[in-house]
């Protein structure tokens, strides 16, 4: 049953005329996807809150890992395996075990996401069945104010350029990114890709995810209560949230817990010493 | 030809000439011109390469050298390079780009330095040198150095000094001045009609020629303002001393920006040329380290002092160690780096994990003992030779991280690991002139090397922070982790050190213990310190004893203890205290002064039972003064609240005090922006209408009254983590009164409360 949920969560369909970017093509069936993986060739995209990347890819790990090896190219430093093998263990995966078959890079220039896509994909794993490749938060660097936007413009299309030539190798490819600004124009290479495109939204009530446009009847269910109701983890992790919680994972405090936290900007260590802590007045 | 002795004082690009002014012995100032073109290197595909050099001549941007060879920073071997002279330095920053994009496969290097850092590195001299010039009709025929950027008793020049100040409002679309102030040597003259200001200034400088003027906001506001002032009234305002008129875009308003994952806010600048203009409110190291401080910075990372001033501490330690590239002859990659190799996720579980932290014991102690580690990091990047071309280097294989297995380079010694050993060796040197000052009594040394080895400090922690930062020239993320990695089993092996002589552990954070054994003789300390460093091999030395220390928990869960959350006092009665209020930012300095003096009062105990015989005499002042604050005694400037501001006002949203202060500036037409700082009063805490409960200090008028609840409920929060060890606690919840503040009666309490103070249960 799990298995089900997670699978189908790969092929999410935006239906609704509200969906920002229609579907080119629609999968053929629903059953196909609960089996396994998306077929070669396909690739899907997903907009969502930055923070949870980590945890949605946590739930499609049943799915991406049959038999594969994950390869993650973190543009947005979010990648956090607590949360990540926790979201897996919901499902029924071992959180241990999985870590080995998942692998990270981190980038934090579009310069170095580039040279990455280019010099990096498809990675060479010792496995038989094609890899998954997952860029985690593709938009995040290409929004550097700091760097002309012809330049980011440049890379931002040589990057998909690669990643449409990826989607004819037996690579499968997931990408996320949050809402994109106005400048639709810019962006258009990023809106533009995936065989399947959908959007993974914050609900109202705290910690709740609906998917957007995903309109079909009994699966809409299926899906809200995976990323909801159903989904202890999501539930936990506030919107925009980091992390998880309560994790057999996280070593305890007293083992060294990360003094200069994940995500954020890492500090000199002075800056941690002479930190404040506690609430605003 | 003319020859003359003195410092120099400043440099900057114009047209294919770099314009140097020097502070001469006797008081002269002395403007000399010196021809210079700057000088970078082009790599990648030959075809694409020689194209390239074909357009950048064929605009005139800049001229071919020739072929070459230079160092690979990231192999170590030799490299063919095209060398070039750019021509029109000034333009440079935008044409590079767009020759970048032009030939996207042609790899830059040394390209995008500044041309005063060029020409510093090439003619190996730096800002504040003292040096002999001989010179003829405004030409620098030659410039011999007379001391050394690693001497650390080099002179500085004596400059005059001048306060600018004014007073005025950004509010509205045309800024306004009231008054303007110049304060020199102490004679201080006032202008208050807006028509005598520029004519008055400009008079007053030209009379003084001062070398120097120093605001505290001349950036943001000073400056914009008379400069749009002198635009208005078409007066000739030239506050330059430079003859020539130069460049200048007037702006009265910075600008917010998205940058790597954090919003910064970057004010407008305005320097001067030939004079300097410092603003302490737009540069950390005046603020923190004033002139002296300034000066090392400027003089290490050649870069002239008006623009050092303005940029972060990194960039002083990054231009250390592009000085040191380029010297060598090494590459210096732009906009290339590395990317980070695959690693498992379990990999990933293990590097990336910061410094090795213990949670403290919570409770208070005696007789604590505190070892840190002397600039742990920088330490372990200099004698490790963590660099980021060392860390899994092609050549070698040893795995020889702790714990994460990465091989740190045995062939070649790593460019950061160099750069930082000098540094490290300067501030020794500092600490132990400073030491040597406070045994002589002598107060003005002691604060030139304080604060020269306190600028130095920063450099140092701002180095590791670079190692793993992003977008540093010089960053890698392996190596960042491998520092970590080192640094948590240096703490692992201090700590089985420390146990097999009989210590325990209260906490450790990062690179500093406490430690406590019953009945310890204070002659064992040396000896343990030395096997610390002996077996890690890192310096560590004894912070203090303490006479007590109290490690609080968590505000939200009193359960929970919080690394770096103490206060305690040494035996000598210093006090050390991290994470508390009167460290906080956002706290009203009324409060924290408050803290402060209960904690000051506090370093008098003997040990814990004397703190706690002190509970009186704390309550006492507690009610004095919230008397004070009750009765509007305290002035307004000491409750205002100081936070700055994560995104732009109009985007608060939520009732809390600072969403409440943001949206009032953005109502008002405040020109704020995210990064900068909001300050503001709270009014009328429980106020129905929002808009009510709190003033920002710019439209705070005659009616604007502090709220004494709100603010009561602050000092008793503070106070409460005082009275923490004693087991005591003041109620801080919202006392009920409906009555007008101001005749509130002194209790507090809640009703059934038999008395103020409750018992704190542990
Ligand atoms: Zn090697």
């Amino acid at each position: 049953m799990l298995l089900t949920r997670a699978a189908c969560f790969a092929f999410i369909s935006p239906m609704s005329s509200a969906s920002p970017h229609p579907l080119p093509q629609r999968p053929s069936s629903l059953r196909d996807a609960a089996t396994s993986a998306p077929p070669a060739g396909s690739s899907l995209s997903l907009e969502m809150p930055r923070r949870a990347a980590s945890a949605v890819l946590g739930g499609l790990a049943r799915a991406f890992l049959h038999e594969r090896e994950l390869y993650c190219v973190d543009g947005a430093n979010v990648f956090d395996p607590y949360a990540f093998s926790q979201a897996a263990r919901v499902r029924g995966l071992s959180g241990e075990r999985i870590l080995d078959r998942v692998f990270v890079t981190r980038t934090f220039t579009i310069h170095q996401l580039q040279a990455v896509v280019e010099e990096m994909l498809p990675p060479r794993g010792g496995e038989a069945s094609g890899p998954v490749v997952a860029m985690l938060g593709l938009d995040h660097l290409f929004r550097e104010e700091t760097l002309r936007a012809a330049e980011r413009g440049r890379v931002l299309a040589a990057v998909m350029a690669r990643l449409r030539g990826l989607e004819r190798t037996d690579t499968r490819l997931l990408v996320t990114y949050e809402r994109p600004p106005p400048r639709e124009r810019f962006w258009r290479p990023m809106l533009e890709f995936g065989t399947v495109r959908s959007a993974v939204r914050p609900g109202t009530a705290k910690g709740e995810f609906t998917i957007e446009g995903y309109g079909n009847g009994t699966d809409s269910t299926d899906i809200q209560h995976l990323l909801a109701g159903g989904d202890r983890l999501l539930e936990a992790l506030p919107p925009g949230a980091e992390g998880g919680a309560e994790d057999g994972l996280r070593p305890p405090v007293h083992q060294g817990a990360p003094a200069h936290g994940r995500g954020g900007e890492r500090s000199p260590p002075d800056s941690i010493r002479c930190g404040a802590d506690g609430d605003p007045p | 030809m003319s020859t003359t002795t003195g410092w120099l004082f400043d440099l900057y690009a114009r047209g294919n000439e770099m314009v140097l002014w020097f502070a001469e012995e006797g008081g002269g100032r002395l403007r000399l011109v010196d021809p210079f073109e700057p000088r970078a290197f082009l790599g990648g595909p030959a075809e694409d390469a020689a194209a390239c050099l074909r357009e950048l001549g064929r605009r005139g941007d800049a001229a071919p050298e020739g072929w070459t060879e230079r160092t690979d920073f990231w192999t170590g071997r030799p490299r063919p390079v095209a060398s070039i002279r750019v021509l029109r330095a000034e333009s440079w920053t935008r044409t590079l780009p767009r020759h970048a994009e032009r030939f996207p496969r042609v790899a830059w290097y040394n390209a995008d330095l500044l041309p005063e850092q060029c020409y510093c590195f090439e003619r190996d001299v730096y800002p504040l040198m003292r040096c002999r010039v001989e010179h003829e009709a405004g030409r620098l025929l030659s410039l011999a150095p007379e001391d050394g950027r690693w001497a650390v008793d080099y002179a500085a020049p004596p400059l005059r000094t001048a306060e600018l100040s004014g007073e005025g409002s950004l509010l509205g679309s045309r800024p306004r001045l009231r008054s303007l102030t110049l304060a020199h040597e102490g004679r201080t003259v006032t202008w208050d009609e807006p028509g005598e200001m520029l004519g008055g200034l400009q008079r007053a400088l030209d009379e003084l020629d001062p070398d120097v003027i120093l605001t505290s906001g001349g950036d943001s506001f000073l400056f914009p303002v008379l400069f749009a002032l002198a635009e208005r009234t078409k007066f000739p305002f030239r506050p330059d001393r430079d003859p020539l008129p130069q460049p200048r875009e007037v702006r009265t308003d910075g600008r917010s920006f998205f940058s790597y994952g954090r919003i910064l806010y970057q004010a407008p600048e305005y320097p001067l040329f030939g004079r300097w203009h410092l603003d302490r409110k737009n540069s950390f190291t005046l603020a923190h380290d004033g002139m002296e401080g300034l000066f090392e910075v400027a003089r290490l990372a050649r870069i002239p002092v008006q623009r050092i001033a303005r940029r972060s501490i990194g960039t002083g330690i990054s231009s250390i160690q592009l000085g040191m590239a380029w010297r060598e002859g090494i590459l210096i990659p732009w906009k290339k780096t590395a990317p980070e190799a695959w690693k498992s996720a379990r990999q990933l579980l293990k590097s990336d994990r910061g410094g090795l932290v213990y949670a403290p014991e919570t409770g208070f102690y005696e007789n604590v003992v505190e070892l840190d580690f002397v600039a742990m990091y920088p330490s372990i990047m200099s004698r490790f030779n963590v660099s980021p071309e060392t860390v899994n280097c092609p050549c070698c294989r040893n795995e020889r991280v702790p714990e994460i297995g990465y091989t740190i380079c045995e062939r070649r010694a790593g460019l950061v690991s160099r750069a930082l050993r000098p540094i490290i060796e300067k501030r020794v040197h500092y600490k132990a002139l400073r030491a040597e000052a406070a045994r002589t009594g002598d107060k003005g040394a002691y604060g030139r090397f304080h604060a020269r080895q306190d600028a130095l400090k920063w450099m140092l922690v701002c180095c590791f922070g670079y190692l793993g930062y992003r977008n540093a020239r010089f960053g890698r993320i392996e190596a960042h982790e491998a520092v970590s990695a080192w640094s948590r089993e240096m703490i692992l092996r201090t700590r089985e050190i420390c146990e097999a002589r009989g210590w325990h552990m209260l906490h450790s954070n990062v690179d500093c213990v406490w430690i406590v054994k019953p009945d310890f003789r204070e002659e064992e300390i040396p000896a343990l310190s030395e096997e610390i460093a002996s077996e890690t091999d890192l310096p560590i030395a004894l912070e203090g004893i303490y006479k007590w220390l109290a490690f609080l928990p968590s505000r939200q869960v009193p359960d929970r203890p919080v690394p770096t959350r103490y206060f305690g006092a040494f035996r000598d009665g210093t006090l050390k205290y991290r994470g508390i209020e009167c460290r906080r930012s956002d706290y009203p300095v009324y409060i924290k002064s408050a803290q402060l003096a209960l904690l000051e009062h506090a370093a008098t105990a003997p040990d814990a039972a004397g703190y706690r015989t002190m509970v009186p005499d704390f309550l006492a002042k507690i009610e004095e003064w919230e008397r004070q604050l009750r009765e509007g005694e305290v002035p307004m400037e000491q409750l205002v609240i100081r936070q700055s501001l994560s995104q732009d006002p109009e985007d608060y949203t939520g009732h809390g005090a600072q969403s409440l202060a943001a949206r009032q500036a953005a109502q008002a037409g405040l020109n704020l922006h995210a990064g900068e700082t909001l300050s503001y009063i709270l009014t009328s805490a429980g106020d129905r209408d929002r808009s009510r409960r709190v003033r920002l200090t710019a439209l705070a008028d005659a009616d604007t009254s502090p709220d004494p609840r709100a603010y009561i409920r602050l000092l008793r929060r503070a106070a409460n983590t005082v009275l923490w060890p004693a087991g005591v606690t003041l109620d801080e919840t919202d006392p009920p009164p409906r009555k007008k503040p101001r005749r509130s009666s002194a209790t507090t309490r809640r009703p059934g409360q038999p008395d103020l103070f409750e018992q704190h249960h542990r």
